[in-house]
């Protein structure tokens, strides 16, 4: 029984949002092992109920989440060994200088705040999958980690 | 020694020496009795030569004693200090001993026989006589004139003088003399005079001051007690006992209740040798709900430092007090108020910015869809949609991307509401060209002569200077669109003493008729098809100066372009910091 593999843990809970980003990912060709977990609760049992082959490469973050909310996600995620090396990145409409300097003190790798334009959005979208999923270097054990749970 | 002479003549036997050594009295018994045995055997006739021989002695005796005695007498009444006047009855003078010469400057021969009244002021010529005459009525033989009050004598000169005089009256031969002993008090009265004019001075001073003024010796006797003192006890000195000062006077400890024990007493204290600072409470009849009064007190000393009492001074501290009190209780309540206030503020703080958070968040975010989902039908469906729905469609874009300008500079403008100013001395140029080279994007190639002057150095928050001169500077790129070539000036002058910095340029200007709309949230002086724009760009840079304590007005003609000036309040002495600090480095 293994598990579906993941490269992208998407937590927000507006639909539009999420659909928006969903549309931006598949027009970047990433949109292909994307889960979508609602509120905070939900991306903590995801993350927490997998074994560490199956982590995600990614996860894209909300900030105003229901019952749990964004920071707290962040916080439960970098405080524990199993996950703190998932890149976090935070995809907010806020540009709040406390949420940055929350973002980042809890340990986030990116701050973005989604622009209002959808050209943009898109192209912003497309350039963080690229650079995380693709460009960005992890250890050799995560790597090989990930490679045996795909197989 | 004339016993023992007698001894010698009637030849002493040696029993008498015996006695004499015994005892003197019997020795002289003894001779007295040897004596009268020799007389008895004497003559009758020589007894009688020698008694009228005896007689002529005791006469010649009598006379030379007389005339010593009278001589003793002018002796004692010729060096008297005090003036003695003999009158008789008819008040004529008959004798003037020298100080009375002295005195009253005549030589006895020039009023010997003159009237009296030649020695006393015309104006009291009538009195004396009348007193005088009184005098002599009576039996009383000695009476002080003096008891009259005071009189005057007139001295040769014309001058008068004060004089107390004791009379006493006396028969000779049946005539009827009056002797007046006369003392000269000139220098006495201008004692006294000095004397009561300083008391008198004294007292004026003491019972001027407001303040009250005790001093008592030693044992608690009073020796001052002021006028003062009597109105803010409420008693005068009272006869009482140092124990009883206390209850007596009602003296009470600040808070009212506490009598105060005698030795806690001021002026005791005082009395003791203490200096004296001290804060009490005196009820009287006056003053039933009482008078707070401030003492200070200082033992009396005399010469040697011996203690000699004690001395205090005390004031009315009772409507010092109540204004302490009203103004404590003012501080408490402007505390308070400002608490309140302070608490009302921070609540309000925390509203707005829950309220620029959700904006911020949850405006955009629906803002964002309506742009990305009309993207997309535009794109994947474009070209089945007919031209006039693609229309729309570029409007519902168009409308949004402006919603989400002006969303992004309320924002702006309530973060610059909220930021605390973070000062420090900066260089405008410095901040212009920077702003200058951020805004050549917007220009594109458009013809832009840039004028920059010599901008002060000011003492500012930099991040927000920067958005000043963002805004002030797009809008001057924005307003001179139709000239070619643009002109924007950058500059500094002196406007009423205030140094004051200006952007300048040629663009298409306003009419002063909309000037006071200028700096209005939302307000803007332009269609938005000429010229695009959210309405907060200015209101947000008013802001901005005003939080540096400064002004920022404008000057425009339709058509013939808009200045822009702004003064920095505290910019006056960051000027000068800066100044000094750049002339400093020079040197």
């Amino acid at each position: 029984m293994t598990q579906q593999q993941f490269e992208i843990l998407l937590v927000d809970d507006n639909p539009d949002d999420v659909e928006l980003t969903l549309h931006a990912l598949r027009k970047g060709n990433l949109a292909n092992h994307i889960h979508v977990a609602r509120d905070g609760e939900e991306a903590l049992e995801f993350l927490f109920s997998r074994s560490s082959e199956g982590l995600p490469k990614l996860v894209l973050l909300d900030l105003k989440l229901p019952k749990v909310d964004g920071m707290d996600v962040l916080r439960r995620v970098k405080a524990d060994p199993r996950t703190r090396t998932i890149p976090m990145v935070i995809l907010t409409s806020s540009k709040e200088e406390r949420d940055l300097v929350q973002g980042y003190g809890l340990g986030a790798n990116s701050y973005i705040q989604k622009p209002v334009d959808f050209e943009q959005f898109r192209d912003t979208i497309k350039n963080v999958g690229l650079y995380w999923l693709l460009i960005n270097q992890v250890p050799v054990e995560v790597s090989a980690a990930r490679a045996a749970g795909r197989s | 020694m004339f016993c023992g002479v007698l001894m010698a003549g009637f030849g002493a036997v040696a029993l008498a020496a015996w006695l004499y050594h015994l005892n003197g009295v019997m020795l002289l018994a003894l001779a007295g009795f040897i004596s009268s045995f020799e007389i008895g055997r004497g003559m009758k006739i020589r007894s009688q030569r020698n008694a009228v021989n005896a007689l002529q002695q005791r006469l010649e005796d009598r006379a030379a004693e007389e005339s010593e005695n009278r001589e003793r007498l002018q002796g004692i009444i010729g060096s008297a200090m005090d003036a003695i006047i003999t009158v008789d009855e008819g008040q004529t003078i008959v004798y003037l001993n020298p100080a009375a010469e002295r005195t009253f400057g005549y030589i006895s021969t020039e009023v010997i026989g003159h009237p009296l009244n030649l020695l006393i002021p015309q104006r009291l010529h009538q009195r004396h006589t009348d007193h005088l005459r009184k005098f002599g009525a009576t039996n009383d033989s000695r009476r002080m004139a003096g008891n009259l009050g005071r009189l005057s004598g007139l001295r040769a000169d014309g001058t008068e003088f004060p004089l107390e005089a004791s009379i006493s009256s006396t028969e000779v031969s049946g005539r009827k003399l009056f002797t007046a002993i006369v003392r000269d008090m000139t220098d006495r009265v201008q004692v006294e005079e000095a004397l009561r004019k300083q008391s008198s001075t004294l007292k004026l001073v003491l019972d001027s001051m407001q303040e009250g003024l005790v001093a008592a010796d030693e044992n608690g006797r009073f020796l001052i007690w002021n006028r003062g003192a009597t109105e803010l006890i409420g008693r005068g000195p009272e006869d009482v006992p140092m124990e009883d000062w206390s209850r007596h006077y009602e003296v009470y400890s600040p808070d009212g209740t506490t009598l105060l024990t005698a030795d806690e007493l001021p002026l005791l204290r005082a009395m003791r040798g203490e200096i004296v600072n001290a804060e009490l409470l005196i009820r009287s009849p006056r003053f039933k709900d009482g008078l707070a009064l401030e003492f200070s007190g200082w033992p009396l000393k005399d010469e040697t430092g011996g203690a000699r009492g004690g001395l205090v001074i005390f004031r009315d501290v009772t409507e010092r007090k109540a204004a302490e009190r009203e103004i404590r209780k003012l501080n408490n309540e402007l505390e308070d108020r400002v608490r309140q206030r302070t608490a009302d503020l921070q609540a309000a703080n925390k509203e707005l910015e829950a309220f620029t958070y959700s904006v911020s968040h949850d405006l955009r975010a629906p803002l964002r869809h309506i742009s990305g989902f009309t993207k997309i039908l535009v794109e994947e469906f474009g070209p089945r949609i007919p031209a006039e729905a693609q229309h729309y469609l570029r409007r519902i874009e168009e409308g949004t991307r402006h919603m989400g300008m002006l969303v992004d500079d309320l924002l702006n403008l309530a973060r610059v509401g909220r930021r605390d100013l973070g000062l420090q001395v900066a260089g405008l140029n410095s901040i212009v060209e920077e702003v200058i080279g951020g805004l050549k994007f917007d220009a594109g190639d458009r013809q832009i002569e840039w004028k920059i002057g010599t901008l002060p150095y000011v003492e500012c928050d930099i991040a927000l200077m920067k958005v000043v001169f963002e805004n002030l500077l797009a809008n001057a790129i924005k307003f001179t669109c139709p000239r070619t070539p643009a002109i924007i000036e950058i500059g500094r002058e002196d406007k009423d003493g205030v140094s004051v910095v200006y952007v300048r340029d040629n663009g298409v200007g306003f009419s002063m008729k909309y000037a006071d709309k200028l700096f209005g949230v939302f307000q803007r002086l332009h269609r938005a098809e000429d010229f695009e724009g959210t309405g907060v760009g200015l209101a947000t840079v008013q802001r901005i100066i005003q939080k540096h304590g400064g002004r920022i007005w404008a000057q425009a003609e339709l058509d013939k372009g808009a200045t822009f000036y702004f003064s920095l309040g505290k910019t006056e002495n960051g000027e000068l910091k800066a100044n000094a600090a750049i002339s400093g480095v020079k040197a």
